[in-house]
C-alpha cells in the first residue's frame, strides 16, 4: 500500500513524513526531541500548555507541534528566539503558581516540569510565587493527591475518563481558578475512585502519587519482636530494574531476593506460590460452575482495582466473580496460619509485608474481612517504587549483592504464575491446569498466545475434550466495561474472562515505575513471558510446594479450609457518584 | 438621554447635526420603550417558578426530571436544563446534576464540569433574587462601584454573598449589552440602567 | 458631515419585530426566494464578490467560508449564528435580534442553502434571555409562514461565558460542554457541530445576506472601503455626547465616529483615548483617529475594528484604573484551558493592579510586556491571543506609570 508523504524542513534539517502527520511526529523523525507536557503518547492531543509550540514561516503565531498537522513545504523553525522566549516564559508562569518544594517531593528527579526547568535554564523568575491552596488529599489511605502541584495538563482526567471510563477526576471552574478535582469537588474516597493509581503514571508532576508508607516498614523493621515477610508479585522484578538503574527486565531474581533481605526482611517468600494456588482454587471454582450450572462467565478476582470497579459500577454482577481470593490475600491468611506451623513461629509476631505494583492493593489489603488468619492477613503494601526508593536508602549495589534464594513453604512458583503479571496471564495459567485436568492429557505445549498481548479484549475458544470453552481477556476498565455491558445485558457468549484493572496488567500497575507510555508496558510483558520460559516448571499443578499444602494442610481444592482461608465475598459499593 | 448640547450651535452644519441626532434619540427611545414593554409580557426563563420553590420537594430525582423534561431528547441539552433546574431551585444541588447527567447518559464528571463552569450556574444555594452588577470597563467608568457600594449598603452584605432573609444574592457579572445606560444591573436577568446609588432602593422594593 | 448608512438596521424601528407581515411588506424573504433560485455555486460566488467580511471580529470572507463549508463532505451540515456578543460595550446584534430578527433568519436560511444545511441554531448569550424570546417568537412566525421551507432554526442559551464567542468554544457549548475551544485545524467548514461541516457567522453578518442577495455584490462591494466593504454598527459608550449606536460607512474614520456621530467629549474636556472593537481592542491616541474604520484599515495602525464597540475615554480618567478593570475581565472570562492564558491573564491583572494603585515601576511595564508578547503569539485562542492588547497599546501610546491624566 502506497502511503502518500509529506516534505517539509525543520530547523533546517529536510524530513518526509506520512500526510497528515503532526510537527511533533515530523521533529522526533528528525531527531529532533521538542519539549512537551500536555502531550501523551497515548492519549488525544490536548495542546493545552502550549510548551511545544514552533514558529511556522508565514504564520504569525506560533503552532503547537502536538496539534498542527505538517504541509508540503513548510518551514518550522523549533528553537528560534522568540520560541525559546515564549517556552521559558510559559515555564516561569508554571513554577510561579506551583510548591518550590523539590527536595520534598515524591517526584524529584523523576518530574517532567523539574526536567523541562533544568533543560531551559530557569534560574529566575519575575513572578510572585503564589501557591493554590489546597490540602492534600489522602482519603484513600492507597492514592494521594497533592492539588497544588497540579499544572492542569489534564493528563490524569483523560486516564481516568477514557482508560479506565471511572470518572472520579474532572476539571472544575474556569480560568486561573481552574483545577483538576475529584468530582463535585469532594474528596477522592467519596467519589467513584478505584485507586487502581493509573492516573499518577498520567501525571507528569507531583500532583498524585501513592500513599507512602516506607515510614511503616522501617518501624516494624526496627522491632525485635516483629518477623518481617514478604511476598513479591511477579509485576514486580520485570520492572524494578527502572528504579535502580537497571534496563527493563534485568533484574535477576536471586539478587532482588538479596536486596529485599538487606533492607531488613527476615524471610522472602513469593505471592508467584499463591498464583499458583489461584489456579488450582479457581480452575476447580470454573469446572464446578460450568457442571453445575453455576453463574457463567465467571469472571477472575486477583486485581483489587478491577473488584472495586465490580464493585461500584456492576454490583448487580458480583456472583459472576470467582470467589477465590487474590494470590496476594491467599498468602497473606496461609502465612500466619499453614506457613507460621511450618516454621513453628508465634504468628501474632509476624509482620507481613506485600510488595505489588498496585495501589489497590493497599485498599485490598486493608479491607476488614480480610482477617480469616485471625489477625490482618496482610499487613503492609508496599509498591514497587517504594521498594526502589528502600533499596536506594539502603545503598544496595546491585553489581555487587550475592543472589539469595527463596524461603521455603511459600517460595516456589512455577512459569504459570509469573505470567499472571501480564495480561491475559491468568488466562493461560488456568488453561494450562484446566486443560490437563479435564482431558487428562499432557500439554506439550503450553502457551496459549492467543490469549497474550497488548490488543484490549482478546478471546479465544479452546477445546478440552469435546467441552468448547469460549474466554475472553480484557485489560484497562474501558474494554472491561464493554465485556461487563455485555454480561449485563444477557448476551455474553463467555464461561471465563479474564479481568485485569491496568492496561497491559499488573506490569502496567499503578505502583510501578512511572510509566510514560503503552509501549513501555509492551517491553515489560515481552520480560515476563522470557522468565516464563525460563522456568523449570511451567504449569501450576506441578508447582511441588502447592502439592505438600493440600496433602498437609488444605486437603482438597474447595475444601472446608480453602473456603475458610482462601475465598471471599463481595458487596456493592453503593457509591452515587457515576 | 445624554446631553444635546453641541459645541458651536450657531453653525449651520451643527444645526443640521442637531436635527439628526434627535432624531436618531427618539428612535431610541422608541426601541427602548418596545424593549421594556417585550421584558414586561415575555416569560423570560429566569423569571423564578414561583410553585417549585421548595427545595424539599424537588429533592428527589425525579422531580428534578421534571423541571428539565422538555430538554430531555436535546443533544447537549444539558445547558439549557442547568437553566431550567435554577429556575426552578436556585441553583444546581447535587441531585440535581446527577440527575441531569443519568438522563444525559454522562457520568457525574461531565456535569459537574459544565455547572462550574458557567457564570450563570451556582453549584451553592443562594439568594431568591440574583442581582448582577456590571463591571465591565464602560459601566466601571459610569461609575459602577458608587452602585455596588449602595447595594452592599443597602442590603447588608458584599458582592458574593446572600442575604440573611435568603432574599437577595449579590453578584459580579461582565458586559450584559446594555451599555446605552451605563451603569447597569440586571436583577433575575432583567436589565436596569442608569442606576445610581440614589435607585437602588427603588429597584430593589420591586422584588 | 458623514451620514448613517442603514442597511443591517434597514428595518430596525421602522417594522414591528414580533409583525412577520411587516417584515414581509418591506421586501422581507424576496432575497431568500432569489437565492434559492440560484445554484448554490452561483449564490456563494455571489457573497464571495461582495466582499462582504465577518462583523464578529475575525474579518474572515462570509463567501470563502461558505464555500469552504458547500465543499466539505457531510451528511448533515449546520448554520450557527453566533449571538453570544460578549464584548464589553458592544450592543450592536442586541439592536438587530430585537428590532429586526426576521433579517437573521433569513441570512441563516441563505448560508443554509447555500452549504447544503438544512438545520441552524441561533446562540444566543444568557444575557439575552429576553432576546431568546423574540428570536423564538419570530422563527415560530417564519415557521408558520412557510417562508424557511426545509430550514429548521432553533435557539440555543448560553449560559455567562464571553470564552463561547470563540467558534469552537460555541460549539463546544451547544454540545453541552465547557465552553473552550477546539484544535484549528479542523476548522468548523470542515468539522463543527457534532463533527459536522458548520458555517459560524456572527448576527451583522447574517443580517447583510438578505440586501446583498437582493441587490447584488457590485452595490455593496462598492460601499466603504473596498477591502471591507458594506457598512458596520458601531455602538458608542464612554466619554462621548451621544451614547447610541449607528451604522456607518466602513470607511468612516474614528475622528467622524467620535465628533460627528458621537457628538465629542462631553463638559468640553479633552480627548484621552479610544478603545475601538471592545474589550479587547487597542487603546489608541489622538494621532491615530485619522484612521477608517475598516478592518484592514485599523490593523494597519495597531488597532482593531473587532466588534464595534467604541470607547471614549476623556483627558480625567485614570488609564491605569481603566487598563486594571479591562486585564481582569480577562482573567475572568479566560477558559482556563491553556497554561499562557490561564496564568498570563492572572499575572497581568495582578500587575496591572499594583500599576493602578501607583506602585507600578518600569520592570513591571516591561514585564507586561514580555507576558503580552507572548501571549499574543502563543495561545491557543483569539482570547488569550487578544487579551494583552489594552496593556500593550497602553503601554505604547500612553505614559501608563503616570496617573490621572496623562497623555
Amino acid at each position: 500500500m502506497c502511503i502518500s508523504m509529506t516534505n517539509l524542513k525543520i530547523d533546517g534539517i529536510a524530513v518526509e513524513v506520512p500526510d497528515g502527520s503532526t510537527i511533533l511526529q515530523a521533529a522526533q523523525a528528525a531527531g529532533i526531541n521538542l519539549p512537551t507536557l500536555c502531550y501523551h503518547p497515548d492519549q488525544a492531543v490536548k495542546a493545552n500548555c502550549r510548551i511545544c509550540v514552533c514558529e511556522v514561516e508565514g504564520q504569525r503565531l506560533l503552532q503547537a507541534a502536538c496539534s498542527t498537522p505538517v504541509t508540503g513545504g513548510m518551514v518550522v523553525r523549533t528553537n528560534s528566539a522568540k520560541v525559546l522566549k515564549a517556552r521559558r516564559m510559559i515555564l516561569k508562569l508554571i513554577l510561579a503558581h506551583h510548591p518550590q518544594d523539590c527536595l520534598n517531593c515524591i517526584r524529584n528527579q523523576n518530574c517532567e516540569l523539574q526536567t523541562l526547568v533544568e533543560e531551559y535554564g530557569i534560574r529566575d523568575n519575575p513572578f510572585e510565587l503564589k501557591l493554590k491552596g489546597y490540602d492534600e488529599d489522602n482519603s484513600t489511605m492507597a492514592v494521594v493527591r497533592d492539588q497544588d502541584k497540579c499544572i492542569v495538563c489534564r493528563r490524569c482526567v483523560e486516564t481516568c475518563s477514557v482508560v479506565q471510563t471511572v470518572n472520579a477526576l474532572c476539571v472544575e471552574g474556569r480560568g486561573p481558578g481552574v483545577m483538576v478535582t475529584p468530582v463535585l469537588g469532594k474528596s477522592l474516597a467519596e467519589t467513584a475512585c478505584i485507586v487502581c493509581g493509573q492516573c499518577i503514571h498520567a501525571c507528569p508532576v507531583g500532583a498524585i502519587h501513592e500513599h507512602e508508607q516506607i515510614d511503616e516498614f522501617l518501624a516494624a523493621v526496627a522491632d525485635p519482636d516483629k518477623i518481617v515477610i514478604t511476598q513479591i508479585a511477579p509485576a514486580v522484578r520485570v520492572a524494578i530494574g527502572d528504579e535502580v538503574g537497571m534496563a527493563t527486565g534485568e533484574m535477576p531474581m536471586g539478587k532482588l531476593v538479596a536486596g529485599l533481605r538487606r533492607i531488613g526482611i527476615d524471610y522472602v517468600l513469593h505471592t508467584n506460590f499463591t498464583a499458583d494456588l489461584t489456579i488450582l482454587e479457581e480452575g476447580n471454582e470454573l469446572l464446578r460452575r460450568v457442571k453445575e450450572g453455576g453463574k457463567l462467565p465467571m469472571f477472575t478476582s486477583c486485581s483489587p482495582g478491577w473488584i472495586n470497579f465490580c464493585e461500584t459500577f456492576f454490583p448487580d454482577l458480583l456472583d459472576n466473580l470467582s470467589t477465590c481470593k487474590s494470590p496476594q490475600q491467599m498468602f497473606g491468611s496461609l502465612a500466619k496460619t499453614y506457613w507460621a506451623e511450618k516454621m513453628e513461629i508465634d504468628p501474632s509476631r509476624i509482620y507481613s509485608v506485600s510488595i505489588m505494583p498496585c495501589t489497590a492493593k493497599k485498599f485490598e489489603a486493608a479491607r476488614p474481612e480480610m482477617n480469616d488468619s485471625g489477625f490482618r492477613d496482610v499487613d503492609l503494601v508496599l509498591t514497587t517504587r517504594e521498594i526502589g526508593r528502600l533499596f536506594r536508602m539502603f545503598g544496595t549495589d546491585f553489581d555487587k549483592i550475592e543472589p539469595s534464594g527463596f524461603d521455603s513453604w511459600m517460595g516456589k512458583y512455577t512459569g504459570a504464575a509469573v505470567i499472571f503479571g501480564a495480561t491475559g496471564g491468568v488466562m493461560e495459567a488456568a488453561l494450562r491446569t484446566v486443560y490437563e485436568v479435564v482431558t487428562g492429557e499432557t500439554l506439550d505445549d503450553v502457551n496459549f498466545t492467543v490469549v497474550r498481548g497488548m490488543e484490549g479484549i482478546k478471546e479465544a475458544t479452546v477445546n478440552l475434550a469435546g467441552l468448547e470453552v469460549r474466554v475472553a481477556v480484557a485489560h484497562g476498565l474501558s474494554n472491561a466495561r464493554k465485556v461487563m455491558d455485555q454480561v449485563r445485558a444477557g448476551e455474553s457468549p463467555y464461561h471465563f474472562v479474564e479481568i485485569m484493572c491496568c492496561p497491559g496488567g499488573c506490569i502496567g500497575g499503578g505502583g510501578q515505575p512511572i510509566t510514560k507510555c503503552n509501549a513501555k508496558r509492551a517491553e515489560r510483558i515481552r520480560g515476563i513471558y522470557v522468565e516464563d520460559e525460563q522456568c523449570p516448571i511451567r504449569k501450576s499443578h506441578e508447582n511441588p510446594e502447592v502439592k505438600q499444602i493440600y496433602s498437609d494442610f488444605l486437603h482438597e481444592p474447595l475444601g472446608h479450609k480453602s473456603h475458610q482461608l482462601l475465598h471471599t465475598h463481595y458487596a456493592p459499593k453503593n457509591k452515587t457518584i457515576l | 438621554m445624554a446631553d444635546l448640547k453641541q459645541a458651536d450651535p450657531s453653525s449651520v452644519e451643527a444645526a443640521r447635526a442637531g436635527n439628526w441626532i434627535r432624531d436618531l434619540l427618539k428612535e431610541v427611545s422608541a426601541l427602548l420603550e418596545r424593549t421594556k414593554e417585550l421584558l414586561a409580557n415575555s416569560v423570560s426563563m429566569f423569571q423564578r417558578q414561583e410553585t417549585k420553590a421548595n427545595d424539599g420537594e424537588v429533592n428527589q430525582m425525579s422531580n428534578y426530571e421534571g423541571l428539565f423534561h422538555e430538554y430531555k431528547g436535546l443533544p447537549g441539552g444539558i445547558i439549557q436544563s442547568f437553566h431550567a433546574i435554577q429556575n426552578g431551585v436556585g441553583y444546581l444541588t447535587e441531585e440535581a446534576m446527577l440527575a441531569a447527567a443519568k438522563v444525559f447518559g454522562v457520568p457525574a464528571k461531565d456535569a459537574y464540569e459544565v455547572a462550574s463552569f458557567y457564570s450563570y450556574f451556582s453549584t451553592k444555594p443562594r439568594g431568591k433574587n440574583i442581582i448582577r452588577i456590571c463591571e465591565s470597563a464602560p459601566c466601571h467608568v459610569a461609575g459602577a462601584n458608587e452602585v455596588i457600594a449602595a447595594l452592599e449598603q443597602e442590603l447588608g452584605i458584599r458582592v458574593g454573598e446572600t442575604t440573611s432573609d435568603g432574599k437577595f444574592a449579590l453578584e459580579f457579572a461582565e458586559c450584559v449589552g446594555q451599555c446605552q445606560d451605563t451603569p447597569v444591573i440586571t436583577v433575575n436577568g432583567k436589565p436596569f440602567g442608569k442606576v445610581s446609588a440614589g435607585s437602588v432602593g427603588e429597584i430593589l422594593a420591586q422584588f | 458631515m458623514p451620514q448613517e448608512l442603514r442597511i443591517v438596521l434597514r428595518n430596525v424601528g421602522k417594522i414591528d419585530a414580533l409583525k412577520i407581515d411587516e417584515y414581509l411588506d418591506a421586501g422581507g424573504y424576496k432575497p431568500l426566494e432569489k437565492a434559492r433560485s440560484m445554484p448554490q455555486e452561483d449564490l456563494i460566488r455571489e457573497i464571495k464578490q461582495s466582499g462582504l467580511r465577518g462583523r464578529g471580529g475575525a474579518g474572515f470572507n462570509t463567501g470563502q467560508k461558505l464555500e469552504f463549508t458547500f465543499r466539505a463532505a457531510g451528511d448533515q451540515k449546520y448554520v450557527i449564528c453566533n449571538a453570544d456578543e460578549g464584548e464589553p460595550g458592544t450592543y450592536k446584534d442586541r439592536v438587530i435580534m430585537q428590532g429586526d430578527p426576521q433579517a437573521v433568519i433569513e441570512g441563516m436560511a441563505i448560508c443554509g442553502y447555500a452549504v447544503g444545511a438544512t438545520r441552524g441554531y441561533i446562540y444566543c448569550r444568557a444575557e439575552y434571555s429576553y432576546v431568546a424570546d423574540i428570536l423564538k417568537a419570530a422563527i415560530a412566525q417564519a415557521k408558520e409562514k412557510g417562508v424557511l421551507g426545509d430550514f429548521e432554526v432553533e435557539v440555543c442559551l448560553g449560559a455567562g461565558a464571553y470564552v463561547c464567542g470563540e467558534e469552537t468554544a460555541l460549539i463546544e457549548s451547544i454540545e453541552g460542554r465547557r465552553g473552550e475551544p477546539r484544535c484549528k485545524p479542523p476548522y468548523p467548514p470542515v468539522s463543527g457541530l457534532w463533527g459536522k461541516p458548520t458555517v459560524v457567522a456572527n448576527v451583522e453578518t447574517l443580517a447583510n445576506l438578505p440586501p446583498i442577495v437582493e441587490k447584488g455584490s457590485e452595490w455593496f462591494s462598492g460601499i466603504g472601503a473596498p477591502a471591507y466593504p458594506g457598512t458596520r454598527v458601531l455602538t458608542l459608550t464612554g466619554d462621548v455626547v451621544n451614547r447610541i449606536f449607528i451604522e456607518a460607512p466602513t470607511d468612516t474614520t474614528v475622528r467622524e465616529v467620535i465628533y460627528d456621530f458621537g457628538g465629542g467629549i462631553p463638559g468640553g474636556k479633552k480627548f484621552q483615548s479610544v478603545q475601538v472593537g471592545g474589550n479587547s481592542g487597542a487603546l489608541i491616541p489622538e494621532s491615530l483617529l485619522g484612521a477608517k474604520i475598516a478592518f484592514d484599515a485599523m490593523a494597519a495602525v495597531g488597532a482593531t475594528l473587532g466588534s464595534g464597540a467604541v470607547f471614549v475615554l476623556d483627558e480625567t480618567r485614570d488609564l491605569r484604573d481603566v487598563v486594571c478593570r479591562m486585564a481582569r475581565f480577562f482573567e475572568q472570562e479566560s477558559c482556563g484551558k491553556c497554561t499562557p492564558c490561564r496564568e498570563g491573564t492572572m499575572r497581568i491583572a495582578d500587575i496591572c493592579e499594583k500599576v493602578s494603585v501607583g506602585k507600578g515601576r518600569a520592570a513591571d511595564l516591561a514585564l507586561l510586556q514580555e507576558i503580552g508578547e507572548m501571549m499574543a503569539i502563543a495561545c491557543f485562542c483569539g482570547l488569550g491571543q487578544a487579551a494583552p492588547t489594552p496593556v500593550l497599546t497602553a503601554i505604547r501610546h500612553f505614559d501608563l506609570l503616570g496617573g490621572k491624566g496623562c497623555a
